[in-house]
């Protein structure tokens, strides 16, 4: 399987591996930092030399951090917002992509080249208008600005598209002449094959929701509608002059667990999401 | 189902019971013990108005860009809290009631109750020329010179004096800068120098008699011989003089902590550091006027206040809140906390403003240079012009441009940004 | 593709079965289609009217044809902005695509704890800009911070710049390259992965046979493994640099385009334009700009596509 180029120059090969391990260290060290500065006293954020190791742990700056923001609202937010979308973006997707992949149609063509042009367009051009859409519908500071607008795209129809395409037509002969139409093979047959395909799909849609900024920071105005992100960059705002570092990155840390704890459990499903992204059309 | 109840919940739109209770919306901004205090007076308003439900719209961040967006997307708050120099582009548009006539029938608050430059921030011409008040005023900012004693006595320069003009400070100035190490690169500098916002550098044009705006609002002044003075003042601290920190020199870090570790033994700056420098200070300080120009002493004079959405359905309810918001009783409440100069005169005039048990010893000195302070006339451009004046100012204040040279070049430009206010 | 629901083609689009399978379609097609229409097609459209309109959020736009265009174009700022946007694409473009490679070159081979490897060069990937840039923030502090700290105990501050710290995102000559720094470090580990899946389609035994005839690792990287994997790198490229065109949660949390407007890249500009200056139109004009330079890169990697990547499975 693997090269065994560097195995046969053992000097060579430890001396990759430090570096490897020096530059997983050196990447690995945000993400230290913003735990152990979570853990020590404010006076100390501020100290020369730095604190980067600690025995005495202030878990107190958690509990600072419960009573100066709501938190959990954020949490729970940013969950329903992240999960409903994925969920609803991978169904479409897939549906679409079957749509495209198992039936014909006239201007099929024509109507996949309207999915494809989407993927160029820059999501900055849009957001004005948008917003001004969003007030049309009355969804200004709603759960259903902040999630009704992320639930179509054309990436996930290509990327399903082509696993669809992979997937041999016989295999659904069988529900097809037991009378079944197309849309419960969809359901019954199709989907349950594809589920790699969504899985990884799913995990890439979920980061990308979890992670995204500025449309609920321009969508969303009352404490109880901010995602996670933005309820930090709120909190992180709200310090002006004084800021309480420690507090922060209590906040920053508890915003990466669910999405480390994700990706450790997953992480061949992520992996393999991030390579269906790569599927070249 | 469960879905579409928690769609629900955060859906605002839900019909208003008019038999209820009315319900408006308060937006402001404030750090968080500021917040917590606004939201103990509002919480009491709701107690003593029991037919009144406020929400409070706390933006901490970027607060007009917030607030902005709201009016954009038709949920203007039915009260606002807002600065006089962030006003005019919504007086502009129309967007806030004239309080002047409610002012007039108030019972709780009258015009005396406040320094009369904190309402003049607030005027907006009406249709026919009449003039409006769009806010009524809960403070003001103006900026001072806060001084390291202890680095005054150690350096043996006498402390300033209320009327010291531009030569002294100049002179104390140098007398506080050293070089400790002889290495050539200055340890102490005489004073702060805050290169990107007017309020900092505005006060010395004032002082040498020119301005930001001509009379009219139809163009800028800062090319007049006077206001160029002022400019070439304030240049000279980190040029002529090197009393100031060079770009080079204060890096990254901000004025106020150079003056906390003793790095500049002098500071210009507003009311809102008073909190922060009596927690933090490790030695004795107070502060000062700025010094005087060939025109005098003048700070800029800014305010920020309460004022009513033209679009609220409440005015009455809304009008009650800003009352009691700016009744002698809350202003109070805010004023405890240090952070500001109240625009009512009577809680200015008390010890919960002075607090003679606490540093800065002159306190009134915030008050003192209120009358010969120079009430804001912002733009509703504001910021686009301000950007501009930074970036032209930059090679100024490095010594590589007069204000001459980079006033003629900017001037067009700016009058370009002013002149499309017109452009409806 | 043909479809497989109808035995026969037939030419009759009225043909009963034709009429099946096209409801079907449409039934599976147009929730998305439409979604697309309604949040992307219309505001793509809105915004191409907007900007060539006057309008500041408040009012009624008004009409102001090519104004807008020529507003920006001859606008200085947009210019820098334009340019810091090219210096900030090709840098941390050049950066993530190399150090990806690298690394994903010593990754394919048999190395203890790979996988862990692979794990931590990847994790900053999936966490939210807001909070690491946070931290990040905290890492360049010219007073405080861990970064500056580093660099004076390993002599570099004192051997470089007389003693003095770094002020990092508060110098107009440090800031860009501190928020490349980490872009490159949240990003990089995407095409590590990217670069790992084209890596491992590469035959083993095309390795056994270069390395029978002698090639050293450095000479078959460059004859064999660069050129087999030119599909994968077309790809990481252009994504590269169409994310990085669009770069904007660092900017707004970090720097908001300053000092100086060293780090106002053309989506910063474009926002600040729109919500701090609220000048709508000249925001939209920006916009339009990046999409049509977008749209340009995109076609000329089209191009060289055709001619230069070697084969396509």
């Amino acid at each position: 399987m693997k090269s065994k180029t560097l195995s046969n120059l053992p000097w060579a090969a430890s001396a990759v591996w430090l570096l490897l391990a020096l530059g997983a260290v050196l990447v690995m060290t945000p993400f230290w930092v913003m735990l152990i500065t979570s853990l020590i006293e404010p006076a100390q954020a501020t100290q020369k030399p730095p604190v980067l190791f600690t025995t005495v742990l202030h878990w107190e700056n958690y509990s600072r951090l419960f009573e100066q923001v709501p938190m959990i609202r954020y949490l729970l937010n940013s969950l329903l917002v992240s999960t409903i979308t994925t969920v609803m973006h991978v169904v479409l997707c897939a549906m679409a992509a079957y749509g495209f992949s198992r039936l014909d149609f006239p201007y099929k063509n024509g109507v996949f080249f309207l999915f494809l042009i989407t993927l160029m367009i820059p999501p900055y051009v849009n957001i004005v208008p948008l917003f001004f859409l969003m007030k049309t519908f009355h969804w200004i500071d709603t759960f259903w600005a902040l999630i009704v607008p992320g639930l179509f795209g054309a990436f996930g129809v290509f990327l399903l598209r082509q696993w669809f395409n992979g997937l041999p037509v016989e295999l659904e002969d069988a529900a097809r002449i037991d009378g079944c139409n197309p849309w419960q093979i969809f359901w019954r047959v199709a989907l349950p094959l594809a589920t790699p395909a969504l899985a990884a799909l799913a995990i890439f849609i979920f980061i990308f929701s979890w992670n995204s900024f500025m449309w609920p920071l321009i969508i969303t105005h009352s404490e109880s509608m901010r995602t996670l992100p933005v309820g930090i960059a709120a909190l992180q705002g709200s310090f002006r002059n004084d800021t309480d570092w420690p507090v922060l990155m209590a906040a920053s840390t508890l915003s990466i667990i669910p999405v480390v704890i994700a990706f450790l459990l997953g992480q061949r499903h992520f992996l393999k999401g991030i390579l269906m992204g790569s599927v070249k059309e | 189902m469960v879905l579409s109840c928690v769609f629900l919940v955060g859906c605002g739109q839900t019909a208003k019971d008019e038999t209820i209770p009315v319900r408006i919306q308060f937006a402001t901004w404030g750090g968080a013990e500021e917040i917590q205090v606004i939201r103990e007076v509002v919480q009491a308003f709701e107690t003593s108005h029991p037919g009144v439900q406020v929400e409070i719209i706390h933006i901490p961040d970027r607060y007009y860009q917030k607030l902005h967006i709201l009016i954009a997307g038709g949920l203007m708050p039915d009260v606002v809290f807002t600065n006089s120099i962030s006003f005019p582009v919504y007086a502009r548009h129309h967007l806030f009631v004239d309080l002047a006539p409610y002012l007039k029938e108030s019972k709780v608050l009258d015009e005396m109750d406040f320094y009369p430059s904190s309402l003049q921030v607030f005027y907006m011409t009406k249709e026919g020329g009449k003039k409006a008040l769009g806010a009524i005023p809960r403070d003001i900012s103006n900026v001072v010179v806060y001084y390291n004693k202890d680095v005054f006595w150690q350096a043996g320069v006498p402390l300033p004096s209320a009327d010291w003009d531009w030569q002294t400070f100049t002179e104390t100035a140098k007398a506080l800068t050293l070089d400790r190490d002889g290495d050539g690169r200055l340890d102490r500098f005489g004073v702060s120098f805050n290169r990107h916002s007017s309020i900092f550098w505005m006060p010395f044009v004032w002082s040498a008699g020119g301005a930001l705006f001509n009379s009219d609002q139809t163009g800028v002044a800062l090319d007049q011989p006077s206001a160029l003075a002022g400019l070439q003042f304030y240049a000279d601290w980190p040029q002529t003089y090197h009393v100031a920190p060079r770009k080079t020199e204060s890096g990254g870090t901000k004025m106020s902590e150079m003056f906390l570790h003793g790095k500049v033994a002098m500071l210009l700056d507003g009311r809102w550091r008073v909190p922060s420098l009596r927690k933090k200070a490790t030695f004795q300080w107070d502060i000062a006027p700025l010094p005087r120009g060939p025109k005098g002493s003048i700070s800029g004079l800014d305010a920020s206040g309460y004022a009513m959405a033209a679009s609220t359905r409440y005015p009455e309810a809304a009008w009650m809140l800003i009352e009691y918001l700016s009744s002698s009783m809350a202003i109070r409440r805010l004023t405890e906390s240090g952070l500001m100069i109240p625009a009512r005169q009577d809680v200015a005039e008390s010890s919960v403003f002075l607090s003679p048990d606490q540093l800065p010893t002159h306190s009134r000195v915030f008050l003192d240079v209120i009358p010969s302070g120079m009430p804001t006339r912002s733009h509703p451009r504001w910021n686009e012009l301000s950007e501009e004046l930074n970036l032209a100012l930059e090679p100024v204040w490095d010594g590589q441009q007069s204000p001459e040279e980079a006033m003629r070049k900017v001037k067009p430009k700016l009058e370009r940004i002013m002149g499309v206010v017109t452009h409806e | 593709m043909s479809s497989h629901f109808q035995s026969s083609k037939s030419s009759n689009s009225n043909h009963p079965a034709r009429q099946y399978e096209t409801f079907w379609a449409w039934v599976f097609i147009l929730p998305c289609l439409l979604g697309l229409f309604v949040f992307t097609y219309i505001p793509t459209f809105s915004s191409l009217g907007l900007s060539f309109s006057y309008w500041d959020l408040l009012g009624q736009p008004a009409w102001v044809g090519l104004d807008n265009y020529e507003a920006v174009l001859s606008d200085p700022l947009f210019w820098r902005a334009f340019g810091n946007t090219w210096f900030f694409v090709l840098v941390s473009g050049v950066l993530e695509v190399v150090l990806g490679l690298g690394l994903a070159v010593v990754l394919n081979q048999a190395i203890k704890g790979q996988s862990w490897f692979r794990a931590a060069y990847f994790l900053p990937f999936v966490t939210p800009m807001v909070s690491v840039a946070i931290v990040w923030g905290w890492i360049y502090d010219p007073e405080y911070g861990v970064l500056n700290w580093l660099l004076e105990n390993l002599g570099l501050l004192a051997a470089f710049r007389e003693g003095e710290p770094i002020a990092w995102l508060y110098d107009p000559s440090t800031a860009m390259f501190a928020i490349i720094l980490l872009r490159v470090w949240k990003n990089v580990g995407y095409n590590l992965i990217i670069f790992l899946a084209g890596l491992q389609g590469v035959s083993e035994s095309i390795y056994e046979s270069a390395r029978l005839d002698g090639a050293s690792p450095w000479v078959s990287f460059w004859k064999l493994t660069l050129p087999l994997i030119t599909p994968t790198l077309f790809f990481v490229v252009m994504v590269t640099l169409i994310n990085a065109f669009q770069a904007f949660d660092s900017i707004y949390l970090l720097t908001q385009g300053g000092p100086e407007h060293s780090t106002d890249v053309m989506v910063y500009w474009l926002f600040k334009n729109a919500f701090e200056f609220y000048k709508i139109g000249p925001a939209s004009a920006i916009a339009y700009i990046v999409f049509l330079v977008i749209l340009v890169l995109t076609l000329v990697q089209w191009q060289l596509r055709k001619r230069w990547v070697l084969y396509e499975e």
